[in-house]
């Protein structure tokens, strides 16, 4: 049983998922961000050999975590396809599986740079897709802007943030997170084979790190310690 | 007027030649030629700077000039086709290379052609070259290998005559050597009687260096070891502070030393300065330009990160003797004739003999001269050390190059190569392959395995959907698609190389190369040295880090990777020996003798182990134990070790251990008392279950995931950029733990993951030299002592930086302890 955060941004209620979604209680909606799906195909495609799997290892743990919460939508924020050509028979098979096995789930994609450059989806498939989607003050969008003044809260993906802890004599590799910053939370990137960047939260910033599918809140180092 | 001059015989030129240079040739490169004139092939070791080159390269033109004895025909304009292939481990060392295997040709009025083939070669002479090869060419091992994607130069390459392996120590163990001899395993297809001629330093395993050279099929017979002017006169002395503290002196790279060492540099003419990582040298120079402001531009740094003008500037500067030093690394191990140095200085341990050997006949380059090294020693014990190498040397204990055996990574590109380069037939390729030493043992589910990788992309099992690379038309293996050629070209230089950035100043001038880890850490302002200057990090765009001048101290030191290497196992053994005749009152010679005072120490309060014996030092410390064990065989084996015994206590009681090596032993620290003598009751010495300990103990997936970058680069998995079109390959980056992952999670029968473990098994940890030093421990007697303060031979340790913690606490666990550390931290500010 994967973990889960509670927390509260601005008067909303939030649960951070060890699956690296967020859920959103008082809407029963799941984000996530950055499934990047058919990344594998697309390097097959230029002559990379990578196996096929991760597609469906992402697939299945979206599944696990809308079963857990019983949510009755899913936004993906940005990033659903790696690139035009991640669109592989092997793929669109998979997603197709998923989509019939959600149909009670409505499906959402707010579009991220990724996506501009794969083009249209198949039509029957059931996603809506649009640029960005308010939902009670809550802005969500791919990219993460400043947060406008009007909205409570900016909701996005884009940077597959990952933070590192570091002590004195030992230190974690880089542990994928939910950044939150200047009234914007950063989900991480859901997909399994992608990369990961590292963010140095400061200041009033919070952090979650998702580690074996539990989440802990990162501890801000306050004193920078001279590194030799 | 006309009179007929009878012409010179071939043995006649040569002579001459010889007369003009002011040298007679030696009764070695005598042999040589006349091997090299019976079709024989073999391996030539002699000393630095003792006639090498001309003993392999006489070879090929005497025989030329046996068959074209007449003059008459002598055209340069229509220069013979390609003869002779000269190969070089560095293509930095192709200039000078070509250089002197002109000034024969030039002196003989040959109408020979010569040119070099490198990655720095330019566009247009490549071209050229590919419609006409030189009669002899001067190129590396990955040149070689991307002439073979072109099938059109196959039929130039199967008139090759000889070809020459310079400097085969150097290839020798490693995958850039593997791809050399699949190359030569080629050109022997080619040309069943190729002569295949190496040049190498002395080693400890000659004869397997030669075997490998010369692959499985060669005739016995008929493959030769010459050896060269073998005792070229040594000088080897240390610099010995005036007072020996108690303890090895601090300071950790004996920078205490620079004015001894600046006082050695200005009684020479040309000193080579020798630090073991990149790091010191930059740390050196600084400090002697700190010493002696007066020598900024007499003084400089090389080594193999900084610029290619850097570095040939400051060659250019050796060669003329405008330089008064040059602190270096390994960089100037190798080639270039630098007849001005008369002095080779070395800081700290040289970890081997043969190094030691080869790195003081840099000086005194020339066959008579003397070479002379002193040695800076940054802790006591290194004192020790050189006394032992000194022995060694003198007793020809040479410490041997283990070839590697078939890496699979290194395969499958070169699969890949000969599929570009008209396609080949399984059954024969593999034959052909199996005629190299690496891949003799090759069985054929492995060559399955990689033709299959190449091919489909996973094993025949699980093919990947619309993976293309090698494609089967009939019996052929072929690559069809250009962009599949374009992206093997480019990747074929990659064995080398690892994640580097560029480091430039922001007007555009570059400074040479540092890691990606490194520079990506570092804040913008963070002062750091480089190529022996303070520069201050600007930004990084566009994977190069732009940095501006700055003043005042650095923060920072890049540190590179790779840079350490282990004390020998020979050096290991005779330190032993040392330390055995210091235990029974025997001080011999200089070094040892100034370590009178420390030894009395270490006997006092401790003791000396002897050859026969392994030192256990207990000690408490404020909030720890601390366990010292001494078994003395270099830096690799006692992190596999330490980890290993970490390992196995924690196996029967729950505890952290913190531990650190160097190359003589391993401290241990634990929280709670270490009980030895339970420890070595329940086997924590045992060779039993060692391999399976091993793999548990040490994070090992955490290293074969660093071991699987460079893989993932040869076989093809991460690609260079290809030019002018980075962003649009930008989709096609993933980090070579990604691959490892998801290889882990989808297609764990993935040979290449074997591959990785292996590597960390037998070259990051050197299993079968720690399996050898439990045996030896076996059979020692074990003696524990419990000193009152912290020994000679325990200080190091304590100054040593390198750190790692073994225990059974889980990843949550462990972050929570250290942000609780963390927290701790920032409470005491």
């Amino acid at each position: 049983m994967a973990g889960c955060e509670r927390i509260e941004l601005e008067g909303h209620r939030l649960d951070l998922l060890g699956g690296l979604g967020a859920w959103l209680p008082d809407h029963k909606t799941l984000l996530i961000a950055d499934t990047h799906f058919g990344k594998e195909a697309t390097f097959r495609r230029n002559h990379i050999p990578v196996p096929t799997g991760s597609t469906n290892g992402t697939l299945d743990s979206i599944g696990r975590m809308l079963s857990e919460t019983g949510a009755e939508r899913l936004i993906i924020l940005g990033d659903m396809f790696h690139a035009r050509s991640s669109l592989s028979a092997d793929v669109c098979e998979a997603l197709e599986t998923f989509f019939g096995e959600y149909q009670r789930v409505r499906m959402m994609l707010v579009l991220g740079n990724h996506d501009m450059g794969v083009g249209r989806l198949p039509s029957k498939w059931p996603i809506e897709v649009v640029s960005h989607h308010m939902i009670d003050r809550i802005r969500l969008s791919h990219h993460p802007p400043n947060a406008p003044p009007e909205d409570d809260l900016v909701i996005c993906g884009h940077l597959h943030p990952a933070v590192r802890v570091e002590g004195r004599m030992d230190s974690t590799g880089k542990l994928p997170c939910f950044w939150y910053s200047k009234r914007c939370l950063v989900l991480p990137a859901i997909g399994e084979f992608t990369g990961t960047h590292r963010v140095r939260p400061r200041g009033s910033d919070r952090a979650w790190m998702v580690v074996d599918e539990n989440v802990i809140e990162y501890r801000m180092k306050r004193v920078r310690h001279p590194t030799t | 007027m006309l009179k007929t001059v009878k012409p010179p015989t071939p043995n006649q030129v040569v002579e001459n030649f010889f007369e003009s240079t002011g040298f007679k040739p030696f009764r070695f490169q005598r042999s040589v030629w006349r091997a090299y004139r019976d079709g024989q092939s073999g391996l030539v070791h002699s000393a630095t700077g003792t006639g090498k080159t001309l003993a392999v390269w006489m070879g090929p033109i005497l025989n030329w000039l046996s068959k074209t004895q007449d003059r008459e025909k002598w055209n340069p304009k229509r220069p013979p086709p390609l003869r002779v292939l000269w190969i070089t481990p560095l293509r930095a060392l192709a200039g000078d290379t070509e250089k002197s295997l002109r000034a024969p040709i030039d002196a003989m009025g040959l109408p020979w052609r010569l040119e070099s083939r490198t990655g720095d070669s330019k566009a247009s002479v490549k071209a050229r070259q590919r419609r006409r090869l030189p009669t002899a060419l001067v190129t590396t091992p990955e040149s070689l290998a991307l002439m073979m994607t072109h099938e059109n130069m196959l039929e130039q390459l199967a008139g090759l005559e000889g070809v020459i392996i310079d400097e085969w120590h150097e290839l020798l163990g490693t995958k850039r050597g593997v791809q050399t001899e699949l190359g030569l395993a080629r050109l022997r297809r080619l040309n069943p009687n190729l002569r295949t001629w190496g040049v190498s330093a002395t080693l400890g395993n000659l004869s397997q260096a030669r075997d490998t050279l010369l692959g499985v099929d060669a005739d016995p017979d008929r493959s030769r070891i010459i050896e060269g002017y073998r005792d070229k006169r040594l000088k080897l002395e240390s610099l010995i502070p005036d007072k020996i503290d108690r303890f090895p002196w601090a300071g950790h790279i004996g920078t205490k030393m620079v004015p001894q060492v600046a006082e050695l540099l200005e009684k020479s003419e040309s000193t080579l300065v020798f630090a073991n990582t990149r790091s010191q040298t930059e740390i050196w120079y600084q400090q002697l330009l700190k010493h002696r402001p007066d020598w900024a531009g007499q003084i400089a740094i090389h080594h193999g990160s900084l610029d290619t003008s850097v570095r040939s500037w400051v060659e250019n500067g050796l060669r003329s003797g405008s330089l008064r030093a040059v602190v270096c690394t390994s960089s100037l191990d190798l080639g270039v004739d630098f007849t001005a140095v008369d002095l080779v200085i070395q800081i700290g341990s040289p970890k081997g003999a043969a190094r030691l050997l080869q790195r003081a006949g840099r000086s005194g380059h020339q066959p008579n001269a003397i070479s002379r090294l002193a040695f800076v020693p940054t802790n006591a014990i290194e004192l020790i050390e050189l006394a032992a190498a000194h022995d060694a040397i003198r007793q020809r204990h040479l410490e041997a190059r283990q070839p590697l055996r078939k890496p699979l990574d290194v395969l499958a590109q070169h699969l890949v190569t000969i599929a570009i380069g008209g396609g080949f037939e399984s059954d024969e390729l593999l034959r052909e392959i199996r005629s190299t030493e690496a891949y003799q043992s090759l069985t054929d589910t492995e060559w399955k395995w990689v033709l299959d990788f190449v091919c489909r992309g996973g094993s025949s099992l699980q093919a990947y959907p619309e993976f293309r690379r090698v494609e089967q038309l009939d019996d052929r293996y072929v690559v069809n698609q250009k962009r599949v050629m374009t992206q093997h070209r480019m990747n074929i230089g990659t064995i080398v190389s690892d994640s580097s950035m560029q480091v430039k100043y922001l007007k555009g001038r570059t400074l040479g190369t540092a890691e990606e880890s490194f520079l990506s850490k570092l804040s913008p302002g963070e002062k750091f040295l480089f190529a022996g200057r303070l520069v201050e990090m600007v930004r990084v765009k566009d994977n190069a880090a732009y940095v501006r001048r700055s003043s005042g101290q650095p923060d920072t030191v890049p540190r590179w990777m790779g840079g350490r290497m282990p004390l020998s196992s020979e050096l290991s053994d005779a330190l032993r020996r040392k330390l055995e005749q210091a235990a029974n009152g025997k001080l011999i010679g200089r070094e040892m003798r100034s370590l009178r005072g420390l030894m009395e120490i270490q006997q006092r309060w401790s003791t000396l182990p002897k050859h026969d014996e392994l030192l256990i030092e207990r000690i408490k410390v404020r909030g720890g134990h601390q366990l010292f064990v001494f078994p003395f065989e270099g830096r690799l084996v006692h992190e596999g070790l330490a980890a290993l015994m970490a390992y196995r206590m924690s196996q029967y009681r729950k505890t952290t251990f913190s531990m650190a090596c160097n190359d003589y032993g391993v401290v241990l620290q634990s929280p709670l008392p270490i009980e030895v003598d339970e420890a070595i009751e329940r086997g924590v010495f045992s060779t039993n279950e060692l391999t399976g300990d091993i793999l548990n103990s040490m994070n090992a997936t955490e290293m074969a995931k660093r071991q699987f970058r460079q893989i993932a680069r040869v076989a093809g998995l991460i690609h260079q950029g290809l030019p002018g079109r980075q962003k649009s390959s930008n989709h096609l980056q993933a980090s070579s733990n990604l691959f490892f992952d998801v290889f882990n999670e989808y297609d764990p029968e993935n040979l290449l993951l074997d591959q990785s473990r292996i590597e960390v098994l037998h070259h990051q940890l050197e299993a079968s030299r720690m399996f050898d030093a439990l045996e030896r421990i076996s059979h020692s007697r074990i003696v524990i002592t419990d000193p009152p303060k912290v020994t000679p031979l325990s200080f190091p340790l304590l100054v040593d930086k390198l750190r790692e913690r073994v225990s059974s606490e889980s990843l949550s666990d462990r972050i929570a302890r250290l942000q609780k550390e963390l927290e701790k931290a920032a409470s005491e500010y």
